[in-house]
């Protein structure tokens, strides 16, 4: 705005005292939390058994040299690239799909298609969590049902080590709509002259997507991928209800041991130190993702 | 340019593929809902009774099945509706001024604390939680309704400001202007010019929080111990080692869609918008 209204004292105080409002909010119930966690890692801490003492990084020294944690910081990656580019390519795909069947037939189809592709976004996550996990017992799921009709094995699927790929299916399954939407509303407004006129070119409809399309949805997409990755390092609820980390520790990422540490083992120093290392890949993405964005602005 | 018939049918075959994905495990899961309960459809059997009794179980206690469950999950629907509400109380009045200050005016300070929403928004949820937990304990607000919802609105409070700011950044400032030099002081502008002209976007905004307090899970789980547990671990619940009531699971899990199918179905031109904070439109 070039001309500012307002722009007498009692008004620019107003607006400061509304602008700072949400931040105060924020520092009680976020900053003053996030400074609590970091100060609660350097310490042993256990009401239960009355103990709370400084220890330094002796929590960090404890969960960095057990070769478990990096198991947990692994499976935290495998989680979270194995499900965003699934979640990815068929979402592009359905987004895709919906496209050329709205060409090919009518709008209205694309229509439809899209109400059945958002289907599971009605799950809440504990509903589709407890529905899959239903899916995959021994005698009453419809998987393994499946699997006896073409003469293989039933299994209680949950606690054998395809529990954590089958909570990554889950995922995949109740998140790839998110993207689906997304990708289909950008394709949507996307100019169809430049992609007719590589049409007229002489490109293929190939060429058409790898040369035109995808190049134009590249912003979208950096997006999308950004928020959807942090998401899904942060998921907790799937996991929860499906396996509880379990069997052992075989789908357990560093949102459950952090979870597990504190609300079963009681440890609330050493799961703070766990709280601590969970939130360090997403603040450098962020703030990478600042700086990127700031230096193409500039 | 027509398709040929051979395109058509391979479109056609996608969008089986992806029907029986989706609509699949949706369609045998109500089917579960809907049969007696205490029993399992056999194999892939329409059973030979369907029943509206799961549903009654969940939603009136135990008097409608004579094995099952025996609670009803009332008290659970309740509680989520009423934290989601205060949570979008709390969310939308605290973020409202803030959000058309973001519209209205531009600073580096201003740039600073936007952009740092993001790092809230990002912030994985079990990092906060033992620092959480110890707060509430300590202040004697473990499972009680406005404990939980003032955590929920801190969660969704980034979601909540860029919202609205989008929103209030397509009313058009010279309407302001105009009653600007009319007289109008700051606050009687923002209370008679923008909020009404605001409304239709927060009320989607609004829509947002409310599922997001709805639809969350591992606060919910931590800070509650029975009497103000939401719906979501009323139904995680009915998934234990010990006995499982899959009727009345699935006759839950159909309840508890309700206002997020209203909202999808109904609302859902916003829908990209909010999923992606503003980001795309």
């Amino acid at each position: 705005m070039s001309t500012a209204i307002y722009s007498d004292l009692r008004s620019r105080l107003t607006m400061g005292a509304l602008v700072a409002l949400p931040f105060v909010y924020l520092l009680l119930l976020y900053a003053f939390p996030i400074y609590k966690v970091v100060a609660l890692s350097l310490r042993d801490y256990q009401p239960a058994y009355a103990t709370d003492d400084w220890i330094g990084l002796e929590n960090y020294r404890e969960i960095l040299g057990d070769a478990r944690s990096w198991q947990f910081i692994g499976r935290t990656f495998v989680y979270t690239v194995v499900c965003v580019g699934t979640s990815f390519c068929l979402g592009l795909g359905g987004a895709l799909l919906t496209v050329a069947v709205g060409r090919a037939f009518s709008e209205r189809w694309a229509g439809a298609l899209r109400q059945v592709v958002i289907l599971p976004m009605i799950f809440i996550p504990a509903a589709a969590g407890v529905m899959w996990s239903f899916a995959y017992t021994q005698h009453y799921g419809w998987v393994n049902h499946i699997l006896l009709m073409f003469g293989l094995p039933a299994k209680p699927w949950l606690v054998t080590d395809a529990a954590f790929y089958l909570v990554m299916a889950t995922d995949i399954w109740g998140w790839t709509p998110f993207l689906y939407l997304i990708f289909l509303a950008a394709l949507q407004q996307l100019p169809a002259e430049v992609i007719e006129a590589a049409r007229v070119d002489g490109a293929s409809a190939r060429q058409a997507f790898w040369y035109v399309i995808l190049p134009m949805l590249r912003p979208v997409i950096a997006i999308a991928v950004t928020i959807k990755s942090l998401d899904t390092y942060r998921a907790f609820d799937y996991l929860w209800i499906m396996t509880k980390g379990g069997p052992g520790t075989s789908s357990t990422t560093l949102n459950i041991a952090t979870y597990k540490t504190a609300f079963l083992d009681l440890q609330f120093g050493k799961a703070s130190a766990y709280g601590v290392i969970t939130m360090l890949f997403p603040f450098a993405v962020v703030i990478l993702f600042l700086a990127l964005r700031r230096g193409r602005v500039q | 340019m027509k398709p040929s018939l051979a395109r058509r049918a391979m479109l056609l075959l996608g969008c089986a593929v992806v029907a029986t994905w989706t609509v699949f495990p949706f369609a045998w899961y109500l089917l579960v809902s809907l049969t007696t309960p205490g029993h399992i459809p056999r194999r892939f059997e329409i059973p030979d009774v369907l029943t509206l009794r799961s549903y009654g179980a969940v939603l009136f206690g135990g008097d409608f099945v004579e094995v099952g469950a025996k609670f009803s999950v009332l008290p659970n629907i309740v509680n989520s509706l009423i934290v989601a509400s205060l949570a979008v109380a709390i969310s939308i009045s605290v973020s409202f001024g803030s959000a058309y200050v973001f519209s209205r005016r531009r600073s580096r300070l201003l740039t600073i604390a936007f952009n740092g929403l993001l790092l809230i928004r990002m912030t994985p949820a079990v990092s906060l939680a033992v620092p959480i937990f110890l707060m509430m304990s300590g202040y004697g607000l473990l499972d009680t309704h406005i404990g939980l919802a003032l955590v929920h609105a801190m969660l969704s409070m980034p979601l909540s400001i860029w919202l609205i700011k989008g929103f209030i950044d397509g009313i058009p400032v010279e309407v302001e202007e105009a009653a600007y030099i009319d007289g109008a002081s700051f606050v009687q502008v923002l209370r008679h010019v923008v909020v009404p002209l605001a409304a239709p976007g927060v009320a989607v905004t609004a829509c947002f929080v409310f599922l997001a307090s709805y639809i969350e899970f591992m606060f919910a789980l931590i800070m509650s111990r029975g009497t103000a547990d939401t719906l979501p671990l009323a139904i995680a619940g009915y998934h234990s080692e010990h006995q499982t009531f899959y009727n009345e699971m699935a006759a839950a899990s159909f309840i508890s869609m309700i206002p997020l199918a209203l909202f999808f179905y109904l609302a859902g031109r916003y829908m990209v918008g909010g999923l992606t904070m503003g980001a795309v439109k």
